[in-house]
């Protein structure tokens, strides 16, 4: 697609601009100069783009508080759902769907299904998992669904996925997945950003202070040149390690290569002396450092995940509100147990206030992008969420049972929205394929705990 | 490329390494492979990325006092140990970003300043460094921040990338800075390189003089060999366990091995979760960011100056009397606040208090918000002190604790106990952790908890019984269990490698090592470093899940 090629968006542009607020509705569409009149495509006929993105939170939910009534489009929200009330119209919620046979296992082994499909044995009784999760040791042994869309669609974004998270992870270490949602393979994990004014530097500064010090004097362009060279020989030099290692290193460093032309690419093509025209648009404020509370934090991200995505510098985006079996605390909400210890002792009303406040900013986050237009298209109609956390639970314990798996958006109008599609019995993978389809990946089966070929057309149009 | 699965060949002499090419993940490939019989390694490189302490101590060794605040990427622990995820984890592009970012800056700062980057440099380069001054610096720098030499092939992408960078921006100095920009980018920077043969004499896989100047250097100092160091190995010196005590003699006496062992200790611990640990603040309005930091740093103390004080015992970590507290935490050890920063104190007998558990570091930092947890502190010390791992509780499980508050935490407990599926792992770790029932959520004594007495009794899995923590603390030291895991744990920690059932000969000759060494652990390190455990590795592949 060679449209894309051309909406790479340099940070040279994106610093430029007139002052934005990091509120949305304050920017401009960005694609705009290479959309066609309507504003419902490229100029030269390509689809705009769809993006896919993860919100997950741990501990799952009261599965009470999370039972809509009605089905298909004559639904009402559940109550801890009620932050949606604006957004029901882009929501597909799914229920009844289950983990193997049902019978829980544990956190961990949870969020090895509902991110990765499983540890790649294939099995389909929990009592035939023969990997540990919940230790120190634990990792994700296959991909995360994210990463094998973002090897899928990506093209020259200058993020192949980007990682985002809010909560720092307390409690029992289960190894990379207790901090960390992307995984590319065992211990091979993309870290969350939690803070919002490094990922400001991050996608639209440079990392470093300029125009001092050493690269006194070097013109912009220069430096980039400069930089992706380093970067060539660094490359160069990993390829002749590799060379000399076990299989297992060589692994290693074959991610650590791809990670070093990631970088490159990141850097600004800085030889176009400006002749592309700049996209407007994309130039947020930074985000305040240091931002006081979590809700504050929390926004600021929403925002910045939303411009990432909005200006193409991302198709893929997973927020990690908080990994499985968390033990942070609510002080924000008057809550001062934790929240996983809430969720086992009988005191529903505090867990439940737990649960309406993550939703209220994944809702922010939908607002944000429903907010945010592309042409005559909006961030959240283009857009996919799967809304997921690692278990369910009846109000005193943990299930892998009956999840409620709330997504947003439309991918392009492929999702119709406002549809409670309830399947019991029905599996999660099927609907981890599913979205895999839907965002254009040629695949006809997923997972390796329960496997499967079938798809879940009734979250389509 | 070399290092094809399933095969254990020797690799090709000459490689930049020097060493034996791919055979170090071969056994454990077996591709395609029959089950059976693993091949035997014959050796090869074993790759370890820097973590954040040693990349800082490396850059300190390359350009010494470094300002530039650097936002480097974050250790991984695997198995309680970030040595352990350095030698697992790979560069993701959110690291490899936050490197070059920082490679960056580090040049910023030498470059920006005209006399320290001549000095680095060391010769008078043109403006164009067409003559010889780029090579040579390339050659001297890259020694030291590869620690070997470079290759030629080495030599020529970077002088090429120096050259080529002088004469685009116009001056020297811009070249230079690309090239240590790369430098400290490169694979041969971020990872610590071992290289292992296999030694015919004991099947074992013996790793080269180099590697093992970088071994030393790491592992006592916490930062890169010396160059003395880095010859030594190169020459030989360090094939020999007489020639591995000659070079490490400095070391052993040095301050900095006793910061590497504290920090050793300090992981072992966990103590660092009280950093992260949130508290009830009406129930603990004291629990402040202020009263964590003086719970770390009394940890650190104690660790430092009892534990691995000269001629100390190391398994007071169990049950030493003594501890260190400032004003912030007098009132927690009830002692008196010393005029200013933290003093030694004794504990009295009737405190409770001894060894690490009674650190308030570790009781506020294995506890819930509002409650102590003998569950928490019991599995920690499980699986810190006995090494086992208990299966997660099954599923379907009613985990419901009622808040009933006519009853203790242990009567709670014992109820739910009373549950045979549960019985069986709580009834190995519960009981230690209920010794340590007279100290609450933040690590204070308390006599009575809802105005009930506190039982602290219990029994060990082992079968001694103690009556408290101070019975719990006497348990542990002379807990050969307890012993062996501790230095099980080291041998972790040291090596970056987790262990199996062919590392048991090891561990079981550094037991009996410390012993004979009177427990002193700054004295059996002079031992360690000499040992097989620490010069050669397993030919075996590990099995399992500890791979």
């Amino acid at each position: 697609m060679e449209i894309l090629k051309k909406l790479r968006v340099s940070r040279r542009f994106a610093l430029q601009g007139a002052v934005g607020g990091i509120g949305v509705s304050l920017w401009l569409p960005v694609l705009d100069a290479m959309l066609d009149d309507h504003g419902t495509a490229f100029a030269q006929g390509d689809p705009l783009p769809t993006s896919f993105g993860i919100f997950f939170w741990g501990n799952g939910y009261v599965v009470g508080d999370w039972t809509p009534s009605g089905s298909g489009d004559s639904w009402q929200l559940p109550t801890n759902l009620q932050a949606f009330a604006e957004l029901k119209n882009d929501m597909t919620f799914v229920t009844g769907l289950d983990m193997m046979d049902a019978q829980f296992k544990g956190h961990g082994w949870g969020v090895m299904y509902v991110l990765a499909g499983g540890d790649g044995n294939i099995i389909n009784r929990t009592s035939d998992i023969t990997r540990g999760a919940e230790n120190p040791n634990a990792t994700q042994y296959k991909p995360t669904i994210d990463q094998i869309i973002a090897d899928a669609i990506h093209t020259d974004q200058p993020y192949k996925s980007l990682e985002t998270g809010v909560l720092a992870f307390k409690g029992i270490n289960m190894g990379t997945v207790s901090n960390n949602l992307a995984h590319r393979g065992p211990n091979d994990f993309l870290p969350p950003e939690r803070d919002p004014a490094k990922l400001f530097n991050t996608l639209f500064g440079d990392g470093v202070p300029t125009g001092s010090g050493g690269s006194s004097g070097v013109p912009t362009d220069v430096s980039y040149q400069l930089r992706r060279s380093v970067l060539d020989a660094v490359w160069e030099d990993a390829n002749r390690l590799k060379g000399t290692v076990g299989v297992a290193d060589a692994q290693r460093i074959d991610a650590h290569m791809e990670s070093i032309r990631a970088v490159e690419l990141r850097i600004p093509e800085g030889s176009d002396g400006g002749t592309t025209p700049p996209p407007t648009g994309c130039n947020p404020t930074a985000p305040a450092a240091n931002l006081p509370d979590v809700t504050a934090k929390s926004q600021a991200l929403n925002r910045l995940i939303t411009a990432a995505v909005a200006c193409n510098m991302t198709r893929v985006y997973t927020h990690l509100w908080s990994g499985a079996r968390d033990e942070n605390t609510y002080p924000q909400l008057n809550i001062n147990r934790d929240h996983h210890t809430l969720t086992h002792d009988g005191n529903t009303a505090e867990h439940t206030k737990i649960e309406r406040y993550i939703m209220e900013q994944y809702a922010d986050l939908a607002t944000v992008m429903k907010e945010t237009t592309i042409g005559a298209s909006t961030v959240l109609d283009q857009t996919l969420i799967y809304g997921i956390s690692d278990v369910a639970f009846e109000p005193q314990w943990h299930v892998h049972t009956d999840y409620r798996i709330v997504l947003m958006g439309h991918a392009g109008g492929q999702l119709p929205g406002n549809r409670h599609v309830r399947l019991q019995g029905r599996k999660v993978t099927e609907l981890m394929l599913t979205m895999q389809q839907v965002m254009g990946l040629n695949v006809t089966e997923f997972g390796s705990w329960d496997k499967t070929n079938r798809t879940i057309s009734e979250i389509l149009a | 490329m070399a290092g094809s699965a399933g095969s254990a060949t020797a690799g090709s002499a000459g490689s930049p390494m020097g060493g034996a090419a791919g055979a170090a993940g071969a056994a454990s490939g077996g591709a395609g492979g029959s089950a059976g019989s693993v091949p035997l390694s014959t050796g090869g490189v074993l790759l370890r990325l820097l973590t954040r302490s040693e990349y800082l101590a490396s850059l300190q060794s390359l350009f010494g006092t470094v300002t530039a605040a650097l936002d480097l990427p974050e250790d991984t622990s695997v198995g309680g140990f970030v040595s352990l995820g350095a030698a697992k984890v790979t560069v993701n592009a959110t690291a490899a970003d936050k490197y070059e970012v920082a490679s960056r800056a580090v040049v910023e700062e030498v470059f920006g300043d005209m006399a320290r980057w001549q000095t680095l440099v060391g010769c008078q380069p043109q403006a164009n460094l067409s003559d010889a001054c780029v090579e040579t610096f390339a050659r001297a720098f890259g020694r030291k921040a590869f620690r070997r030499d470079l290759t030629d092939p080495e030599v020529t992408t970077w002088v090429q990338v120096a050259r080529d960078g002088a004469v685009l921006a116009g001056a020297a100095q811009h070249g230079l800075s690309a090239l240590v920009s790369g430098f400290l980018q490169s694979p041969n920077f971020l990872y610590r390189v071992e290289t292992n043969a296999l030694d015919s004499t004991n099947g074992r896989l013996k790793y080269d003089g180099r590697s093992m100047a970088v071994r030393l250097a790491y592992f006592l100092t916490g930062g890169p060999p010396s160059a003395e160091l880095l010859a030594a190995g190169e020459s030989g010196q360090l094939d020999t366990a007489a020639g591995v005590q000659t070079a490490a003699a400095s070391m052993l006496s040095s301050q900095a091995l006793v910061t590497r062992l504290t920090s050793f200790f300090y992981e072992y611990s966990q103590a660092e979760l009280v950093m992260v640990s949130d508290k009830d603040p009406t129930m603990f309005p004291t629990f402040n960011d202020s009263l964590k930091n003086s719970m770390k740093e009394g940890t650190q103390l104690f660790l430092e100056r009892v534990v691995l004080a000269p001629g100390a015992d190391v398994r007071s970590f169990f049950d030493s009397n003594q501890t260190f507290a400032d004003a912030a935490l007098a009132p927690i050890y009830g002692v008196t606040a010393p005029n200013s920063g933290f003093a030694q104190f004794t504990l009295a007998p009737t405190s409770g208090r001894v060894g690490i558990m009674g650190q308030a570091a570790m009781l506020a930092g294995h506890s819930k918000s509002d409650h102590s947890s003998p569950t928490v502190r019991g599995l920690y010390m499980m699986q810190a002190f006995f090494c086992a791992v208990p299966e997660p509780p099954p599923g379907n499980v009613n985990t419901d604790i009622p808040d009933d508050p006519t009853l203790t935490t242990r009567q709670k407990l014992e109820r739910h106990r009373s549950d045979p599926v549960c019985a069986g792992c709580h009834g190995m770790f519960d009981p230690m952790g209920m010794a340590l029932e007279h100290f609450d959520s933040i690590g204070q004594y308390r006599e009575t908890e809802n105005g009930l007495a506190i039982d602290s009794s219990g029994v060990l899995e082992e079968g001694t019984a103690f009556d408290d923590l101070v019975g719990l603390g006497a348990a542990l030291r002379a807990s050969p269990f307890a012993n062996e895991c501790l230095i099980r744990n080291f041998y972790r920690n040291v090596n970056g490698r987790a262990d199996d059932l062919q590392d048991q000969p090891q561990v079981d000759a550094m037991e009996a090592t410390l012993a004979s060494r009177n427990y002193v652990f700054r004295d059996y390190v002079a031992d360690f470093v000499v040992s097989d455990a620490f010069r050669s590795a397993p030919a075996l592949p590990l099995t399992g899940e500890n791979q």
